[in-house]
């Protein structure tokens, strides 16, 4: 059986026309290749710039790849057409890292939940609040904040928001880009954990991007370390951790403070 | 005030001259068609309370005129014969809002005339005309906003959306539109198009061109909002539900756009109502008899008629409170949509 | 020098485009000077035929266009039906008295609107900006015609000075000084409606644009540094909003070119204006044409200037172009 998801060489070049003769293209992605199965755990770590986001809003197909292919479900998105894209959308789902503007802020929450069912109509109307409800109560959510606008929700409560609009579709991969960032750590812990609930509930295969190598070393099964839109390493946790490759992933290593032995050099340089 | 209170104040104020327009059946004591052969360009009448000889009325009244008898085609007040005003009387036929057909004005002279702004050549009570004609050229300037600002939204829409050569060609498109002088476009588009139309004709041809002409403005400003608003991350995730470009402009990116179009409703609203008083000042407009405040003032244009007839200006200065209102409006609608920006 | 060769190209685009469409716009029109001439009994149709085929008439609107374009960069812009002229000489000297106008009323307009501006974002607040503030509300809401029609009631009234037209008769045989003044004469009611309505825009903007410089870190780093206040206004202040107030002196040109044309009627002023109405009513279809384009020429020829202005004042476009 195919991988769900097998992306090869791919690349992605940003063009403003707007920058005069000097020209203002970005290399943002430069031959990104990796796969992501059912179950799977994917960390993408990497320092700002490094091209993490471009990879999640690409994976999501929100962004068209300049070159290489995206192979979902033993499909190339590249080559297939615009209503056949908008059938496979809703099962690549992306969770942006501000829920603030990732969620329109005139809706209220009953809105925003079913406006994938409003789109898709994968169901009726009168069961609206019956399943927004429902994707509520999954993430943790008071289901009397239904009728609120997202102002109205805490910071963590709003990222669950955002991560229970993205479980609406029924998606089989999960992206969270830089989803917890903005948390603080006790909110991250539960929200890290909802998230492997509903891996092991759904078989969601689920990609997290995150310039915290923490989180990623504890979540994920696979790490893939990028540098200026390549990635430069790939492992398991264990692998990064203990043998640590590329001098890219040393210096992320290096920069997370570290509690293993005391007699190491001070965390605070 | 705060923001809210002076936008309902201005709101007010404006929506109550509009209505003073709106009923001008019944406010009006004429009909505007009327004429009077025998007080071709009479003065305003005065309204008095105390009579010649000292007496003290209740019900206000004026004189009756009589030519006058030291100079020639000028008219004078008699005092030997008061005309009581009267209230709620019957007079012509009208229809308020067009449907309803009335015959009740709020005064009137009874058996004699009243005429508290004059007449004009034709014996027409200028109070009447302006009332009626007021009608045209609001509803006219109005009914061409509403025109400008949906080509200017929809050409705005589709240039900020679809970006590339869409956009490119359309805003080259509106920067052509705004490189030739407007009055010298509006009249030049005018002309091309025929001359002696009926009056309903005429109304709409003015809408039409003054509409058509006025797209680019509000377009570049949509567009600017079209652009940001696209690259809003909730924007994004409703595109990665599958949602096709009209469901994100319709809502998503349109609600965006409403402050912006109610503040250029506001800013353009005075200046195609001038256009089309201007078109009709021209003799390019609302023909006669049909009263426009365009065609009520073009008589001005006569030596004679701007030196002996002062009270033909009344139009003019009628438009006034209502250029107050729709700037006021502009102001305080700019100010609710975007209280961070500094009054310019 | 490349930004300017560029501005050059956008103005004549501008202008391929503005020609483009008054002429196409002809090609629209229901009715013609000679169709309604047909309508006329006496007029014979050999004459009508003749008269077509002299204007080109009968051709389709493409060639016409290409023709009429040959013909105006030969320096003939066709033929007035109506006053049996050529059009070009005709334009050409109407335009002379609009420009006179127009350029006039700009200068003027200018030197009372920017230092009313400035003195308005300087005193930001206190009475005399408030004060002018509250003249320019004023006259924002008083429209142009009624401004135009009131200072001709006042010319009349007053007798100060001529009601119309733009020399009094016998004016060839003044003195130059008498001919200045018999001229000046006959300009202050136009002028003075044109600045007057051009005044509530260009104070407001460059009360705008002042205040936003003002504002700037380099002003008040300046302030801090002791530099004198007028220092400050000339030397940093004024070429720092050089870039607004260049583009509102191109904007208020469209604007007084536009007002111009309603003034020009009302007030009998020998410009494009009366010119233009009169064509569109006798259905002259090369003056009109020659008419919106000369306008346009104006226009589009006044902001080329504004850009040369702007090239000149900002360092930091010529620094861009070394930079490419």
């Amino acid at each position: 059986m195919p991988k769900l998801l097998r992306v090869e060489d791919l690349s992605k070049t940003y063009t403003s026309r707007r920058g005069g003769s000097s020209g203002g293209s970005v290399l943002a992605l430069d031959g990104v290749s990796l796969t992501l199965d059912r179950r799977e755990t994917l960390a993408v770590v990497g320092a700002s710039g490094s091209g993490k986001s471009t990879l999640a809003l690409c994976l999501a197909y929100l962004e068209k790849p300049t070159s290489g292919s995206v192979w979902f479900e033993g499909r190339d998105l590249q080559t297939v057409g615009e209503a056949e894209l908008r059938r496979v959308r809703p099962k690549i789902q992306l969770v942006f890292q501000d829920p603030a503007s990732s969620l329109n802020p005139r809706l209220s929450a009953l809105d925003l939940l079913s406006e994938p069912w409003r789109i898709g109509g994968a169901f009726a109307r009168s069961d609206w609040r019956t399943q927004a409800c429902e994707l509520m109560r999954i993430t943790g959510l008071p289901p009397d904040l239904l009728d609120r606008r997202p102002m109205e929700f805490s910071g963590g409560q709003r990222q669950r928001l955002a991560i229970a609009r993205a479980l609406a579709t029924g998606p089989k991969i999960l992206i969270l880009d830089e989803a917890l960032s903005s948390l603080d750590p006790a909110l991250q812990a539960q929200i890290a954990n909802l998230l492997v609930d509903l891996r092991e509930s759904r078989e969601l295969a689920m990609m997290f991007i995150t310039h915290d190598p923490a989180m990623a070393l504890h979540l994920a099964d696979k790490i893939a370390v990028m540098e200026k839109g390549k990635i430069v390493e790939q492992s398991t946790p264990g692998g990064i951790l203990l043998r640590p490759q590329h001098a890219a992933t040393q210096r992320l290593l290096a920069a997370t403070p570290r509690n293993v032995s005391r007699s190491q050099e001070p965390v605070v340089r | 005030m705060t923001i809210r209170r002076t936008l309902a104040a201005w709101l007010l104020f404006t929506g109550s001259l509009h209505l003073i327009v709106i009923c001008a059946g019944f406010l009006a004591p004429y009909d505007p068609a009327e004429q009077d052969r025998e007080h071709p360009y009479s003065p305003p009448m005065v309204i008095h309370f105390v009579d010649a000889v000292g007496h003290f009325h209740l019900r206000p009244f004026t004189y009756l005129l009589k030519p006058s008898a030291n100079a020639f085609d000028s008219f004078e007040a008699n005092t030997t014969q008061p005309v009581p005003i009267h209230f709620l009387v019957a007079g012509a036929r009208y229809k308020l809002l067009g449907i309803l057909p009335l015959r009740r004005h709020l005064f009137g002279g009874g058996r004699g005339r009243i005429y508290l702004f004059g007449t004009d050549g034709y014996g027409r009570d200028i109070l009447s005309r302006i009332l009626y004609g007021g009608q045209i050229s609001l509803f006219a300037g109005l009914l061409a906003t509403a025109l400008a600002l949906f080509f200017g939204t929809s050409i705005g829409c589709c240039a900020g959306y679809f970006g590339g050569w869409t956009d490119d060609i359309l805003m080259r498109g509106a920067e052509l539109c705004l490189a030739l002088p407007w009055l010298y476009l509006l009249l030049g588009l005018r002309a091309f198009l025929p001359l002696s139309v009926s009056p309903i004709g005429a109304f709409f041809l003015i809408v039409a061109v003054v509409g058509t002409l006025g797209w680019a403005r509000p377009a570049r400003m949509i567009r600017g909002v079209v652009l940001s608003a696209k690259e809003r991350d909730f924007v994004r995730a409703a595109r990665g539900f599958g949602a096709s470009p009209v469901y994100l402009l319709w809502r998503h990116v349109l609600p965006e756009t409403w402050s912006v179009i109610l503040t250029q409703a506001a800013v353009l609203a005075p200046l195609y109502v001038l256009a089309e008083v201007t078109l009709s000042f021209l003799g390019l407009g609302v023909p006669e008899p049909t009263p426009s405040w365009g065609n009520l003032l073009s008589s001005l244009q006569h030596y004679s008629v701007l030196v002996s007839y002062w009270w033909m200006y009344f139009p003019a200065v009628a438009m006034v409170p209502f250029f107050i209102g729709y700037l006021g409006l502009a102001s305080s609608l700019q100010e609710w949509a975007d209280p961070a920006k500094i009054e310019a | 020098m490349r930004y300017l060769a560029r501005r050059l190209l956008h103005a004549i685009f501008l202008l391929l485009g503005a020609s483009l469409l008054t002429f196409f716009f002809t090609a629209l029109a229901p009715g013609s000077y000679v169709d309604e001439m047909r309508m006329n009994p006496q007029i014979s149709a050999d004459s009508i035929a003749a008269l077509k085929a002299q204007y080109n008439l009968d051709k389709p609107v493409p060639i016409r266009y290409a023709m009429w374009l040959r013909s105006v960069a030969n320096g003939n812009m066709g033929f007035s039906f109506a006053y049996d002229v050529p059009v070009g000489p005709l334009l050409l000297m109407r335009a002379r008295n609009t420009l006179v106008l127009t350029i006039t009323a700009t200068l003027l307009a200018w030197i009372i609107a920017l230092p009313l501006g400035i003195w308005s974002a300087e005193r930001s607040g206190h009475w005399p900006d408030r004060t002018i503030t509250w003249i320019t509300g004023t006259l924002l809401v008083i429209p142009d015609i009624a401004l135009a029609l009131g200072f001709l009631e006042l010319a009349v009234r007053s007798g100060w000075f001529p009601t119309g037209g733009m020399v009094s008769i016998g004016f060839d045989s003044m003195t130059l000084a008498e001919k200045l003044k018999d001229l000046g004469a006959h300009m202050v009611p136009p002028v003075s409606v044109l600045v007057l309505a051009a005044q509530p825009l260009l104070i407001r903007h460059v009360r705008a644009a002042m205040r936003e410089e003002f504002g700037k870190g380099y002003v008040r780093a300046a302030e801090a540094h002791g530099i004198s206040k007028k220092r400050i206004l000339w030397r940093y202040a004024l070429p720092g909003a050089a870039n607004p107030l260049i583009s509102l002196f191109g904007f208020s040109l469209g604007a007084l070119l536009s007002g111009s044309l309603l003034v020009e009627i009302v007030t009998s002023w020998p410009g494009l204006g009366p010119l233009l109405l009169e064509a569109i009513l006798a259905r002259d279809l090369y003056v009109v044409t020659g008419g919106i384009l000369i306008s346009t020429v104006c226009l589009v020829g006044g902001n080329f200037i504004a850009d040369v202005m702007l090239y000149w004042a900002d360092p930091r476009i010529r620094k861009k172009e070394t930079a490419e």
